[in-house]
């Protein structure tokens, strides 16, 4: 029996990494804080507010995402959009982890399963 | 004012003021959004808004994300040099207590008080030591340091520690136990002239009986030499054996079972130094001396049997 704890902490270890990426390649249409929100769970991809939040801002910040606020709505919201390096970026992380889910797919047939 | 007014405060309390305008608009517009989406799907505004901030969590700890700063004093690119660091500082600390401890025997302090102010100054330099270099080390982290920059440079095989011939006894265990058998006969010889009372003529009253000169006090001397010995030859051979062992237990017994008979008959410590010092005032010292002979004298025949049992199976 596994630990819940130990085994939690694995999967979000694991998933880490996936967010950026997810998010690098949804914004290549712009969108805003909440509506990424929901849409990285309705992609089976939930993700804590209080994670993507700061983590956008970060993104922006390393020139991988461009802002822009739009104010034609009742509600003034801050856009995002991957930027040219935010996409170079992602097409590399994205490969990088089709190669690792076939480097470790090989290594399950390989070693076979008990 | 609302929670979510109160929510957004308190965020924006911990990040700095040019950053204020774009994180509490953008801040407010995820609230409002996800408050909407749950009234939306039939949940009561107030509930909504609760559980929006419930999920958000922490605002200091938000904040810290938002505004891109360590949650951490020290990082783990930072801990090593901060640890390696403070560990050898530390050992500057006992320098000011034993300039202290001397001034203070040699002024002629009790020897109670001087020993106090000796640990106190040491304890004092070691607290301001580990202070300052933490939060040195707490400003570099907050400064963007702690990632990049490896203070002492990389790693290399090179400062691997030189693997010393396989010892059981270092010399550093040696040097402490002679020096605490020379500090023992040192304070038996203080003890007469410091002890911070003095008859009414001016004669220092000694914290030991008087009674013990000279026999006690010479079989006392040879015990402590031979205990010497046995460090030194146990130095030498690089290994505690059996007979060495034997022979520490036969010099602690000699030495526990007479101090321990002398103080709990009272002819351990002087009884003017008793009366001088206020009689009940001391009352815990007997109890004390001999729980410290007997752990110490324990502690130090077992630490010498299981070396030397150790040294035998290897």
């Amino acid at each position: 029996m596994i630990d819940p704890e130990v085994s939690a902490g694995h999967r979000q270890e694991v998933r880490r990494g996936s967010v950026v990426v997810a998010c690098l390649l949804m914004l290549r249409t712009p969108g805003y804080g909440y509506g990424l929100l929901e849409a990285l769970a309705a992609a089976d991809l939930p993700v804590d507010a209080n994670t993507l939040y700061p983590l956008l801002r970060r993104l922006e910040k390393q020139g991988l995402l461009s802002s822009e606020w739009n104010t034609d709505e009742a509600r003034p919201r801050k856009f995002y959009r991957t930027s040219p390096d935010g996409e170079r970026l992602a097409s590399a992380l994205l490969d990088e982890w089709s190669t690792t889910a076939r480097t470790l797919h090989a290594i399950d047939t390989e070693r076979g399963r008990p | 004012m609302t929670l979510t007014d109160r929510y957004v405060a308190a965020t924006l309390r911990r990040i700095p003021a040019d950053q204020h305008g774009d994180i509490e608009a953008e801040l407010r517009a995820s609230i409002d959004d996800a408050v909407e989406a749950q009234v939306e799907s039939g949940v009561a505004p107030e509930a909504a808004e609760t559980s929006v901030l419930t999920d958000l969590g922490d605002p200091d700890r938000l904040a810290a994300g938002l505004a891109g700063r360590p949650l951490q004093l020290i990082g783990p690119g930072l801990y090593l040099d901060w640890w390696r660091l403070l560990t050898t500082l530390l050992w500057i600390a006992p320098v000011p207590g034993a300039v202290v401890l001397t001034v203070g025997l040699i002024d002629g302090d009790p020897v109670g008080s001087a020993i106090w102010s000796g640990i106190w100054t040491a304890a004092s330099v070691a607290l301001q030591i580990a202070f300052w270099t933490t939060l040195v080390f707490a400003v570099l982290e907050r400064t963007g340091h702690g990632r990049t920059t490896d203070l002492t440079g990389p790693w290399t095989v090179d400062r691997l520690p030189e693997q010393r011939e396989r010892r059981d006894v270092s010399l550093g265990d040696t040097v402490a136990s002679v020096g605490l058998l020379a500090l023992v006969v040192a304070a038996v010889f203080l003890q007469l002239r410091f002890s911070g009372f003095s008859t009414a003529d001016g004669e220092p009253i000694p914290v030991l009986d008087p009674g013990l000169w000279p026999g006690w006090v010479a079989g006392f001397l040879a015990i402590v030499a031979v205990d010497a010995v046995v460090a030194i030859v146990t130095y030498a051979r690089g290994r505690w054996t059996v007979g060495l062992a034997a022979l520490n237990t036969v010099t602690g017994v000699l030495f526990a079972v007479p101090a321990v008979w002398l103080a709990t008959h009272d002819r351990l410590v002087n009884p003017a130094f008793l009366d001088a010092s206020g009689g009940d005032r001391l009352s815990w010292l007997v109890p004390v001396i001999v729980a410290t002979i007997v752990v110490v004298t324990v502690w130090d025949v077992v630490d010498g049997w299981t070396k030397a049992l150790r040294a035998r199976r290897a």
